[in-house]
């Protein structure tokens, strides 16, 4: 790559592709006018701004879903410049990520369930329900707590 | 196919998800053969941006080969190999005419702040990413550029993005020569633009950051004087550097996740209270002389930012803002990295298989092991780099 002093100033004003006039003010090629309309559903509600016409084209990822769905579809209805949409978009994003949180958690979260189960046990057997111990089997749990 | 997706804040997950597929006439499918990773992918992996979706693909940057076309797309054919700017546009619509295409009004139906992109929250229209075997790319002819034989899928990959951005930082200065102009974030986007704002005959060429390497990299790759706000208070620093007046002209490439503000910090990025932290933003209008022009291509998401607007007003600053209008850049940057003047080569540090994404991500996020920029490739590395 060449050095700085023998690239300096080589971009003069009228060189630079964002200035006035550097391109004429005309579609781009292959561009149709107007463009084609895509069939199917988008992922995005567009019910977000009165009189925004849909778009010819839009993504169909990831579509709404569950709790943080109906947030977001309650959040679109809010046009830009109102911070509701902003905050509830945000809660749903919240509401959202506690479910891969959970799946990371699970490897750790199910055997220490178990055993905060099992430590309760001994005292569930002291208990005044003596009728319903006969039905508990023994299980790892129990196997735990007595320290087998 | 497998996909890099987003699985929650800090996390991102090697899925395997149902083949791209064309679903407008003037659609293509990219087999994707490189893809980078983007300081505004990171925003997206801290939860900043709202509306963003546990499994959509991630990645805006990518080159590759056109694999399908759609009936209406036939300035393309299959086997093209391009680069993609990682917005999406139309071609025909005011805003494309004008050469805004970063400003189309017809490829995003979720709202009017911005244009359809590839791998972002579904503000700007949900469209799965390129960080993934496969794509889909709508208005492709329009959009897509054919990479020139003589440049390498590496060469063109900044092409889609960081080497534009930076480009349209400077261009934004307004800059005549021998200017004095900071740039702040010494990430792939402030290192582009500091080469070129040299390329458009700025006198002074200062970068601030706080990651001794990226600094050195700076000062070595793009003769920038090297700024660290951990040890001088920065803008004072500035002030002295430049008869106590201030710089020329700012830049902005850090965005809404600037370190040097615990308050900003706590509240904008931890606390998620509003739309990260504008510290960088808040120094280039203290650190920019009454008059003078900051441009700001870091990216801020709504709601809104804690910013010192009053002192900007009161100094008369302009302040240009803009995702960049990539398309127009083009030729132009393929120029200059024909004659030696703009290049990508050492910029990407690390060059991964796809399916170490997260370990990429991890090093890209935490400014570990010397780490610029990263390409991850869905098929391994072309052995055809120049
Ligand atoms: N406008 C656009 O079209 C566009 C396109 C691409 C990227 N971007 C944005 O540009 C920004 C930079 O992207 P990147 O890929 O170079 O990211 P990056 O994460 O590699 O670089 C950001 C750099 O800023 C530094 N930094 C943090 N706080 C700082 C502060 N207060 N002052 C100075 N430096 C500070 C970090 O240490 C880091 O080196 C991001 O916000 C990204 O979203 C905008
Ligand atoms: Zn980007
Ligand atoms: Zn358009």
């Amino acid at each position: 790559m060449l050095p700085i002093d023998e690239i300096r100033g080589v971009d003069d004003v009228s060189r630079r592709p964002g200035h006035e006039g550097f391109r004429p003010v005309a579609p781009w090629p292959n561009a149709r006018i107007p463009p084609a309309s895509q069939p199917g559903r988008p992922s995005v509600p567009v019910r977000t701004r009165a009189g925004k016409p849909m778009t010819p084209v839009f993504g169909t990822s990831s579509p709404l879903r569950g709790v943080s769905g109906m947030i977001r579809r309650w959040a679109y209805t809010f046009p830009e410049h109102r911070a509701r949409r902003w905050l509830l978009l945000i809660l749903a994003d919240r509401v959202e990520a506690t479910g891969p949180r959970l799946r990371r958690l699970a490897p750790l979260a199910v055997p220490l369930l178990f055993a905060t189960f099992a430590a309760f046990r001994p005292r569930a057997r002291m208990g005044r329900v003596r009728v319903s111990m006969l039905h508990l089997p023994r299980d790892s749990g129990s196997r735990l707590a007595t320290g087998r | 196919m497998k996909a890099i997706t987003y699985d929650g804040p800090f996390h991102v997950r090697l899925r395997d998800k149902p083949f791209s597929r064309i679903e407008h006439p003037q659609d293509a499918i990219l087999r994707v053969t490189a893809a980078g990773i983007c300081g505004s992918d990171l925003h997206l992996l801290h939860g900043l941006v709202p509306d963003t979706r546990v499994g959509f693909t991630l990645g805006h940057e990518m080159v590759g080969v056109i694999e399908e076309t759609g009936p209406e797309c036939t300035g393309l054919k299959k086997g093209d190999r391009v680069l993609v700017p990682f917005q999406i546009f139309c071609g025909s619509c005011y805003y494309c005419q004008q050469g805004l295409t970063a400003c189309c009004e017809n490829t995003n139906p979720a709202g009017d702040l911005a244009t359809g992109c590839y791998g972002y929250a579904h503000i700007t229209g949900g469209y799965d990413g390129g960080q993934a075997e496969y794509v889909r790319i709508p208005f492709a002819d329009v959009c897509a550029e054919k990479i020139p034989d003589d440049l390498s899928d590496l060469d063109a990959l900044p092409l889609t993005d960081a080497m534009a951005t930076g480009y349209q930082a400077a261009e934004m200065c307004g800059l005549q020569g021998d200017e004095t102009v900071v740039v702040f974030g010494c990430g792939p986007v402030g290192l582009y633009a500091m080469r070129s704002a040299w390329l458009m005959g700025a006198g002074r060429v200062i970068a601030v950051d706080h990651v001794p390497y990226r600094l050195e990299f700076a000062k070595n790759w793009a003769g920038a004087e090297p700024l660290n706000f951990r040890e001088v208070d920065v803008v004072s620093a500035i002030r002295s550097m430049t008869e106590d007046r201030g710089a020329h002209c700012t830049i902005d490439a850090v965005g809404c996740e600037a370190a040097g503000s615990p308050v900003q910090r706590a509240l904008g990025i931890y606390g998620k209270l509003y739309g990260g932290s504008a510290q960088a933003l808040n120094w280039c209008i203290h650190a920019t002389r009454k008059g003078g022009t900051v441009s700001v291509v870091g990216v801020y998401g709504p709601p809104w930012t804690l910013l010192d607007f009053g002192t900007a007003m009161n100094k008369q600053l302009t302040i240009r803002t803009g995702q960049v209008s990539v398309k127009r850049y083009i030729p132009r940057l393929i120029d200059h990295i024909r004659a030696g003047r703009l290049q990508s080569e050492s910029i990407f540090t690390h060059r991964l298989p796809l399916e170490e994404a997260p370990k990429a991500y991890r090093l890209f996020a935490q400014k570990k092991d010397g780490c610029i920029k990263v390409a991850l490739f869905p098929r391994g590395e072309p052995t055809t780099i120049h």
